[in-house]
């Protein structure tokens, strides 16, 4: 557990970076008249930035029909890679660089002209690049089921055009294998100048992540999102190497998790019973999804705030709202009721069974957020308080419901690792060493000091507080998405490729940092996912993808 | 005009979160504050609620009837049969009217199912409305292409007192009736309670718009936009009632207009030639979309600045930029001394008169920098001779150049300008309009009093850049403006003719465009059409919740503009 606390200290300086450039502009700012793209896009580089490549100029040329990845017997008895292989290869080939081949011969008598950029630096072919062998290096290609924490991601990759034994992508984990065949599917760029054939570079690239949590956020209580869109952003975290899929799937607004256990949740809770909920096999789907793509599915139920939905099909969690003028209840409700055995048991009963469905280690158990005000307004709450000797303190009344909690979480049969928001840490809750805190409160200077305090503590964490995508200002402020004003419509253009800054500063070294480089690469990258299929927003300026979007 | 204030903005921006960090996590906290944490939507949507607001709307009672969709026909006069206009538009707007679940419907619509009989007893139920008449009460005929003083008005009613049970559209001219069409086709709702079938109340609507220029600006050089793009924001347009589609064509970065006597400047000039460009073919099909829904199409083909990707299809348009004394490689905006600069513009904007029928063309004249000009000593020696050494005057001879060369086209056309032109005091003719972009409240209430006292025409669209983005529900601050508010006589605000939202593509490609312009330009189109009273922001709130699920159901990707909630229609 040492390596999440790494994150804190390097993250400060990364956020430091992005601040420094907005604030001046002058890195990133062309010079707003001119003809053209503001930022040209790279050719065959990879985004995020591997941390060791050494690029030659000459290049092999690569045939569609002709090209194959070779397996060794280990790769081969691997399911994961089998099946990923087949995907890289797609997007290895894009199919552009038929398509533009054709568009000109039949439509037009003579070329084109390119405007600008012929290449000057001195290349050559190095002939044609057929195999390239996946070598997993482990007795055994199943040995790893799921991702999990700190999973091993390191790969190399060796193109040497003078033996053909040294053309190979090489890992010790299938994790590995999977970040190291995207490098190579982004490595691979359609040349102009050389009839439009597929090129790869002569390459060695030794590579590894620098923080083991690179996660991406979605919120789907807040806005129903499509089966379609989770799975698109599945494909756009592996295509930028993220590894974990924080799933804030129930909210005060929906509970469209359909339990087995409490089939009223979503039957009453969400925003529609049968159109607007994921079933088991959707969730068992999205599990899947992301498995083979090397992605943690971490789930979190949002409590003992944030639960108004749960109300509708489980009635009697909530506390219920004094008047204070009647001494009534007043209709309203507020957090779950502490106070109460039955949330306990209900609790427990609905976290073995999320114990059961999401193979994730880490849960998710929020804690954000609680609002203190129907506590006090109600004279049972007030009553136990007096007994428990807690009178008036209502830090230490959320603090006893989490506590509480975390004994239920700890006591799964699968052993699970909670994970929570700050608050649970800000209230000096007594939460046990491996609870990891994920700090979100205070952008600019605020979380740092959070940060300190809670790595001072011992406490593992996970950082997105600089990181909320869903607060979007204009120009290039490139991972939390809240779905307050997201949904399936704008999610993905909303959130890539700004959800790729992110991941090139956790994924990089401390060194990469040049923003004009990054914003170059990142234009590839851009256009990258367009042509994939993916309808990612533009983010450095005016410019254009060869690939036309209709 | 926007890529400086876009860096300053960006800066500030920054700034801003640097020095104020500190508050920036408390946005949730605030929102639940206003929106105290109760499951469901935080705005609940309106039903058959039409948008913008239409001028005059008379529910009769509670009356309702139902609506079968195949069983339904809208009933041309002959008046309507005859126009191409409305012929276009009934299958139109048949579709919108009945935008999902036809299917099922028709099926469970079973006059002898118990529940339809129980209906009958039900002192509200006018039974089904089987059709609408059309009705165009003119001798002349209906006009081709859509204008700005075109008559928009229109009347609809359903089952009114003076003619219960029948339903009918009726206008004076072609565009009023596309308008009422679009009314109608928001009146009827899918009804859950009857089974999700179509519902219509009883109404007596008279419409028409406050303001007669009500548009939306396109960038289509920073960012190539596609046909389909385009297309789909014409369908939008018109289901916000709005009729100018201002087309900003050309910028610096590209110049993707095919012309047809200067083939070069897109073979060049474009990002892409073939690929990312409009063809003389493309550009005649969004001419006739736009036509047969009312919107006017009006280029823009802003000079002199903005010109960088002219030059690399025709070389010497524009000025060269001087080091000491010699020429530094670096272009500026147009060289105005040049007399073959006059020359191509004359034919260049010939075709361009032909190629577009709209009455007006945007000539553009925005931020147009002096230095290069100022640097490069042939240009300084003209002004020393011709100008008494004022370079301030170098952009004023420019355009009082230009402007007769566009008036004395053979199509005559009128022309609008950015407002530099104005506070340049260039001499323009008295029917230009002058475009007002810069600024807070103050300053473009203020320049709109100017403008008009001098009796030139004013369109606004200072508050409306919405490619300006928040977080958060930020189509209120456009709905909120009331561009009347500025000094003048009534005669002063009669010359105001509308406004414009404008969206700069910087950031915005055919990718991200619809869903970050629409529901928000809904805010802008409700402004410029319904009446001034009508402002109250949180009916508001209800009336979009349902038009951007209507515009969601009729497939289009327009974002959540209201907070968490949800449409019938999952996306």
């Amino acid at each position: 557990m040492n390596s999440p606390v790494r994150v804190v200290t390097c993250l400060l300086y990364a956020f430091i970076t992005f601040c420094g450039v907005n604030a001046e502009g002058d890195d990133f700012k062309p010079i707003p008249p001119k003809a053209g793209s503001w930022v040209g896009p790279t050719t065959g580089e990879v985004w995020p930035n591997p941390q060791i490549r050494f690029r030659q100029n000459s290049f092999f040329v690569l045939q569609v029909d002709q090209f194959e990845f070779k397996l060794n017997n280990a790769a081969a008895s691997s399911d994961i890679v089998n099946e990923s292989v087949v995907r890289f290869k797609d997007r290895m080939f894009p199919g552009q660089a038929q398509r533009a081949r054709e568009a000109r011969q039949t439509r037009f008598r003579f070329q084109p002209p390119l405007n600008g950029r012929e290449s000057t630096e001195f290349s050559y072919n190095v002939g044609q690049l057929d195999t390239i062998h996946v070598i997993l290096e482990s007795a055994c290609g199943n040995c790893e089921k799921y991702p999990y924490m700190g999973m091993n991601e390191t790969y190399e990759i060796v193109l040497n055009p003078d033996s053909s034994e040294e053309q190979f992508v090489v890992s010790s984990s299938v994790w590995g294998l999977l970040r190291g065949l995207e490098s190579i599917s982004q490595m691979v760029y359609i040349s102009p100048e050389n009839n439009y054939s597929y090129q790869i570079n002569v390459t060695r690239v030794i590579d590894f992540p620098r923080f083991p949590h690179r996660g991406f956020m979605l919120d789907t209580a807040r806005h129903y999102l499509s089966m379609n869109t989770i799975l698109q952003t599945l494909d756009l975290m592996e295509m930028n190497k993220l590894n974990v899929l924080h799933w804030h799937i129930v909210d005060t607004e929906s509970f469209p998790y359909q339990s087995t256990t409490f089939p009223d949740l979503s039957a009453k809770g969400a925003y529609d019973p049968y159109t607007h909920v994921y079933s088991q096999e959707d969730v068992r789907l999205i599990i899947e999804s992301a498995r083979v793509r090397g992605i943690r599915v971490m789930v979190e139920f949002d409590t003992p705030g944030h639960t108004q939905s749960w109300e509708k099909g489980q009635p009697g969690l909530l506390t219920e709202c004094y008047d204070p003028t009647t001494e009534r209840p007043n209709g309203r409700y507020g957090p779950m009721d502490p106070t109460k055995n039955e949330v306990f048991e209900f609790l427990t009963e609905l976290y073995q069974e999320i114990s059961e469905v999401f193979p994730e280690e880490y849960i998710h158990i929020g804690g954000d957020e609680v609002s203190t005000n129907c506590w006090r307004s109600n004279p049972f709450v007030n009553d136990f308080m007096n007994q428990w000797n807690i009178t008036g303190d209502y830090k230490r009344l959320e603090s006893y419901f989490i506590e509480t909690l975390l004994v239920i979480v700890d006591k799964l049969p699968r052993n699970n690792i909670p994970v929570v928001w700050q608050e649970v840490f800000d209230n000096g809750d007594n939460i046990s060493p491996e609870t990891v805190v994920q700090v979100w409160k205070n952008w600019g200077i605020g979380w740092r000091n959070r940060m300190q305090a809670i790595t001072t503590a011992g406490q593992p964490a996970i950082l997105s507080a600089p990181y909320y995508l869903n607060y979007i200002k204009y120009g290039s402020d490139w991972t939390c998405i809240w779905a307050e004003f997201v949904n399936s419509i704008n999610l993905i253009p909303r959130a890539w490729p700004r959800a790729s800054a992110v991941a090139e500063r956790l994924w990089s070294s401390r060194d990469t940092r040049n923003i004009s480089e990054a914003s170059s690469r990142l234009q590839e990258h851009e256009c990258r996912m367009l042509g994939r299929g993916y309808p990612v927003s533009p983010v450095v300026g005016a410019g254009f993808c060869s690939v036309k979007w209709n | 005009m926007e890529a400086r204030w876009i860096w300053l903005w960006v800066t500030l921006c920054s700034f801003w979160i640097v020095v104020h960090g500190d508050s920036g996590g408390d946005f949730f906290k605030t929102s639940e504050y206003i929106h105290p944490g109760r499951p469901g939507p935080w705005v609940q949507s309106s039903r058959g609620q039409v948008w913008p607001q239409p001028k005059l709307s008379r529910p009769n009672g509670k009356r309702y009837s139902l609506v079968h969709p195949e069983k339904f026909t809208f009933q041309l006069d002959a008046n309507s049969a005859a126009c191409d206009l409305i012929q276009n538009a009934v299958n139109r707007f048949y579709v919108r009217t009945f935008p999902r679940r036809t299917a099922k419907t028709a099926q469970s619509f079973n006059t002898n199912h118990p529940w339809f009989q129980a209906l009958h007893q039900d002192p509200n139920f006018q039974g089904v409305l089987d059709s609408v008449q059309i009705v165009m009460n003119t001798k002349k005929g209906c006009e081709k292409y859509p204008h700005l003083d075109m008559d928009e008005h229109y009347e609809v009613k359903i089952d009114a007192p003076d003619s219960p049970k029948t339903a009918s559209i009726i206008a004076f001219n072609a565009w009023g009736i596309l308008r009422g069409f679009e009314t109608f086709s928001q009146l009827v709702y899918g009804a859950e309670e009857h089974g999700g079938l179509y519902q219509v109340n009883s109404v007596q609507i008279m419409d028409q718009p406050r303001f007669s220029h009500r548009g939306v600006m396109l960038d289509s050089s920073r960012h190539f936009l596609s046909k389909r793009v385009i297309y789909d924001n014409l369908d939008l347009m018109e289901m916000n009632k709005m009729n100018v589609f201002h087309w900003h064509i050309s910028d610096d970065p590209a110049f993707p207009y095919e012309s047809l006597r200067f083939p070069n400047m897109s073979l060049k000039g474009a990002y892409r030639p073939y690929t990312h460009v409009y063809s003389q073919e493309d550009i005649r099909e969004i001419i006739e979309y736009a036509r047969i829904r009312g919107i006017r199409v009006m280029p823009e083909f802003d000079t002199p600045g903005h010109t960088q990707s002219w030059e690399l299809g025709q070389p010497g348009l524009l000025a060269k930029c001087y080091r000491g004394s010699q020429p530094d490689g670096t272009l500026g905006p147009f060289d105005p001394t040049k007399d073959s600069l006059y020359d191509f513009l004359e034919v260049f904007f010939k075709e361009i008169g032909t190629v577009f029928p709209d009455n007006f063309m945007h000539l553009g004249g925005d931020e147009v920098d002096k230095m290069c000009w100022q640097s490069n000593p042939h240009i300084m020696e003209f002004v020393k001779k011709n100008l008494g050494g004022n370079l301030g005057k170098l952009e004023s001879y420019y355009i009082e150049k230009l402007l007769p060369i566009i008036a004395d086209l053979p199509t005559k056309n009128g022309y609008i300008v950015w407002q530099e032109v104005f506070d340049n005091k260039d001499k323009v003719k008295n029917d230009t309009i002058i475009q007002v972009w810069k600024g807070g409240p103050n300053d473009w209430a203020n320049k709109l009093q100017q403008i008009t006292s001098t009796g030139l025409r004013a369109l606004l669209s200072a508050p409306w850049y919405l490619n300006y983005i928040n977080y958060g529900s930020d189509w209120t601050n456009y709905y909120i403006i009331e561009p009347l508010n500025f000094e003048g006589t009534q005669a002063q605000k009669k010359l105001f003719v509308g406004g414009e939202a404008c969206i700069w593509g910087e950031f915005v490609s055919s990718v991200n465009l619809i869903p970050r312009l629409w529901p928000r330009a809904s805010a802008v189109a409700e402004r410029l059409w319904s009446p001034e009273h009508v402002k109250d922001v949180n009916d508001a709130a209800s009336r979009l919740q349902e038009h951007e699920c209507r515009m969601l159901q009729r497939g289009y990707p327009v974002e959540p503009a209201n907070g968490p909630s949800f449409c019938d229609v999952a996306w």
